[in-house]
């Protein structure tokens, strides 16, 4: 395959690509009442458990909540309002998902903090790396790798 | 007499690990050869202390010796046997007991393996380190996790194992499985510290544990795999994996193991990343002791629970000593650990590990983060949070892409450096069968962002590893499915199929709550649909053993019959949920019942989940993979080029993979440096 071919199959594939991407997330549906209320119950912790989420936990607190969270769906109010409804009557830990400020905001920001530190060292690595200064070689470092591959065994290569 | 058969094996342990410890080292510091050679005994006896202990319990348990208080407690005479044998490992006590049992079997293999070399300083420093954590454990069975404590009154009967424990025989394979690859971890770390007292900082002992790192990689993968079913087709939610602290803990040591089985090829070839690596391994080893520390010390229920026993306190100061050793002796052997090699481009065979291992640093580092933070945030802040499922979804998704994306590119890099024209070469049809998997997607009805990415990586890293696996046995015949290299390629498939069943599975599966009827009435129907799969409701039944009593409902889905129970045990106050699953190769379907049926009537649960089953096939392509890596490959004869060879005059570096080479490709000739212009 030549190299203009291959450079033609690359266009082609990213325009492939995109347009699948699109179909795929352009194609989507309203979420149900029922979907929704499935989120939600994937996000709020069962009250008398220890991590399971209220969606997979059928203990009668947990059928508690899913009540609740079915009703304030129903009287219309948002994702958000539902979620402060619930960690205002059920206590801030039952939502699994950590608060983003204060001292749990750290949960949040130590990752980000890291990956920002680690791609950045990384760079610096690189950059002090990129020397296209040539290996010198000398007559003799030719003559060792001679002599090696004049003993290696023809069969191969 | 099970009690004293049992003590008397734990103080077997204990009397060989101690002597091993003072006898090996004593030899060492007088260099004398017959003294480290008596590591052998002294294996021997951890082993007999570990199997006599072992025997005891199990014939406790099987002979429902009530006057032990392990088995009062955790065994009942209407235990079936398999789940009987099983209940060792169900609680504290027993599972160390297992680990034990199992640290013995591998002190015994490294003697055997290294029988001609105990005397070599290297190996009787790595038995020290062995006997050490062999001494450690068996102290904790001395002391406070002592499984043959004896009750004054004995008993006329226990409560049995917790009921989830006995629904399911994979429990009794689970366990053995996870920590055959726990315990495992503790011989490459032992060669490690070894190699770090000594100074033999070479790279001879990361070749003579390499394949212990990756049996031991192996039986944890397994073990983990194993536990996702179990969940699955117990726990009746629907899902098989729910970022609990004790999943967490053996995913962390995962992580970090397979950072390691990947960075390990550098220092192999360019002999780069030895801190790294020292690191991975030490830390890797470390984490096996902090996961038991957090699922066995009752810390995550609260922070306080933490002091009420005293085996806590002991498995948090072990997981100290050990970091703290490994940062002194890696602080202490700093200058020779310096690597006169350098990485060249980003864009080459060790630039791709060393981003593939920042990756797994990171995704180590929040789920550890996450594990441990409500800890820490109650000790500190006195405030009580948790991170839940969503958290560990949004921060672990980017960071499985960039992993697929590394595994579709990664493979196919050279050492040294890639030029543009070789990526653009190697990586075409790779990318064409990502593209195919992508339409097959769409096609197929799937939609969203973040899955279609998915599968388009997923796909792209397949056509990767197939074109490898390709060239691989083209040049080389069967032999190109073994090796390293090649076994790992299979790994990586069965790594992929795992990543687009999570993918399907977490993006399209459906739930249907529905009460049902015998006889339909208004509101009750007694057929339902569910994305295809028609659901009738039949009857139901109740069954009782002396083990427990159990209410089923059957169904016929598309003619086949499901009966999901509920179960209740004689020491459970809740029932438990039994649901049937049945996989093809496209769907799962779950049937589970939520309460007891009444009056012809029950509240129906249904699941059907897309490509299940294709987690537990991708498991077991990962065994087989790992089976086949470990099968020695084509050896490399130590002259032949590992890297870029220097550009000679007229031959450009003639392009494999064109048929244009008599041999097809090989994966170390790459581009020369230079010729990339």
């Amino acid at each position: 395959m030549s190299h203009g071919t291959r450079r033609i199959l690359w266009g082609l594939l990213a325009v492939v690509l995109v347009g699948l991407l699109i179909v795929g997330v352009t194609d989507k549906g309203e979420r149900s009442a029922d979907q929704r209320a499935r989120d939600l119950e994937e996000q709020v912790r069962c009250p008398q458990c220890r991590s399971q989420s209220v969606a997979q936990s059928e203990t009668p607190s947990a059928k508690g909540v899913k009540v609740v969270i079915r009703d304030q769906i129903a009287a219309g109010r948002s994702d958000e309002e539902i979620l402060d409804y619930i960690a205002s009557s059920y206590g801030r830990e039952v939502l699994l998902d950590p608060p983003s400020s204060g001292f749990s905001g750290l949960v949040w920001a130590l990752p980000a903090v890291g990956a920002v530190i680690a791609v950045a060292a990384l760079v610096v690595r690189f950059r002090g790396y990129r020397s296209d200064v040539e290996p010198k070689v000398t007559g003799a470092d030719r003559d060792l790798v001679a002599e090696a591959l004049s003993s290696r065994p023809k069969d191969e290569t | 007499m099970n009690a004293a058969l049992g003590t008397g094996g734990v103080v077997l342990g204990l009397v060989g690990a101690l002597g091993g410890i003072v006898t090996v080292l004593m030899g060492i510091r007088g260099r004398r050869p017959h003294l480290m050679a008596m590591s052998r005994t002294y294996a021997l006896m951890v082993l007999g202390g570990g199997l006599l202990a072992f025997a005891a319990m199990e014939r406790a348990l099987i002979t429902r010796d009530f006057s032990l208080e392990y088995v009062a407690k955790h065994g009942s005479t209407s235990t079936p046997p398999l789940y009987n044998f099983a209940t060792l490992w169900g609680a504290l006590e027993g599972s160390i007991l297992l680990w034990s049992l199992i640290l013995g079997v591998y002190t015994v293999a490294v003697v055997v393996k290294f029988r001609r070399r105990l005397s070599d300083p290297l190996v009787a420093w790595a038995m020290v380190v062995i006997f050490a954590v062999a001494l450690f454990f068996f102290v904790l069975m001395a002391g406070p996790a002592n499984p043959f404590r004896v009750l004054d009154i004995a008993p006329a009967d226990g409560p049995g194992p917790n009921p989830l424990l006995q629904n399911h025989p994979l429990m009794a394979f689970h366990p053995p499985m996870l920590y055959l690859g726990y315990v495992g971890f503790t011989v490459p770390f032992a060669f490690a510290v070894a190699a770090l007292v000594t100074g033999r900082l070479g790279e001879g002992w990361l070749v003579e544990t390499r394949r212990w790192t990756l049996f031991a990689w192996t039986f944890l993968t397994i073990g983990i795999i194993l536990g996702a079913w179990w969940s699955h087709e117990v726990l009746g939610w629907g899902g098989y994996w729910g970022w609990d602290p004790v999943e967490n803990a053996s995913l962390l040591p995962w992580i970090t193991g397979t950072a390691y089985l990947h960075s390990v090829m550098v220092q192999e070839r360019r002999g780069m990343l030895r801190v790294w690596n020292l690191s991975l391994l030490c830390a890797t080893f470390a984490l096996t002791i902090l996961g038991t520390f957090l699922t066995r010390s009752g810390v995550l229920d609260s922070v306080h629970a933490f002091s009420e026993s005293a085996i806590g306190p002991m498995l948090l100061g072990f997981f100290g000593l050990v970091v703290a050793v490994t940062v002194g002796l890696v602080g202490w052997r700093g200058d020779r650990l310096r690597s006169p090699a350098r990485i060249d481009s980003p864009a080459s065979r060790e630039g791709a590990f060393l981003f593939n291992n920042i990756v797994f640093a990171a995704f180590a580092f929040v789920v550890l983060l996450g594990t441990v933070f409500p800890l820490i945030s109650e000790a500190i802040a006195d405030d009580r949070v948790t991170v839940g499922v969503p958290y560990f979804e949004r921060m672990t998704m980017p960071i499985g892409m960039v992993l697929l994306f590394l595994m579709a590119v990664a493979p196919v890099l050279p050492w040294r450096k890639a030029s543009a024209e070789t990526l653009s070469k190697r990586l075409i049809w790779p990318a064409w069968t990502g593209a195919g998997v992508l339409a097959l997607a769409v096609v197929l009805g799937a939609r969203g962002f973040a899955p279609l990415v998915a599968f388009f990586l997923a796909g792209f890293a397949a056509g990767s590893a197939l074109r490898q696996l390709v060239l691989a046995t083209r040049r080389q015949g069967w032999r190109g499915l073994v090796g390293r290299t090649n076994g790992g390629m299979v790994v990586h498939l069965g790594v992929l199929m795992i990543a687009v069943a999570l993918a399907a599975s977490g993006a399209y599966s459906v739930e249907r709550d529905a009460r049902m009827c015998i006889q339909a009435e208004k509101g009750c129907p007694s057929t339902i649909t569910v994305k295809g799969h028609e659901i009738t409701f039949v009857k139901t039944s109740e069954h009782t053993t002396a083990q427990k009593n159990e209410i089923r409902a059957t169904f016929l889905v598309d003619g086949a019959d499901y009966t999901p129970a509920l179960q209740l045990f004689p020491n459970g106050s809740q029932t438990i949920g039994k649901p049937t699953v049945k996989n093809t190769f496209r769907s799962s379907v779950m049937l589970t019942i939520t309460d007891p049926p009444a009056n012809g009537s029950v509240a129906l649960k249904v699941f059907v989940q897309p490509m299940i089953v294709w987690l537990w096939i991708g498991g077991a392509v990962m065994a087989i993979g790992s089976a086949m890596a470990a099968f020695p490959g084509k050896r490399r004869r130590p002259i032949d080029p590992v890297s870029a060879p220097v550009p000679t005059s007229g031959s450009r570096g003639r392009e494999p993979g064109n048929g244009g080479g008599p041999d097809g490709e090989s994966e170390d000739r790459p581009v020369p440096v230079g010729a990339s212009s």
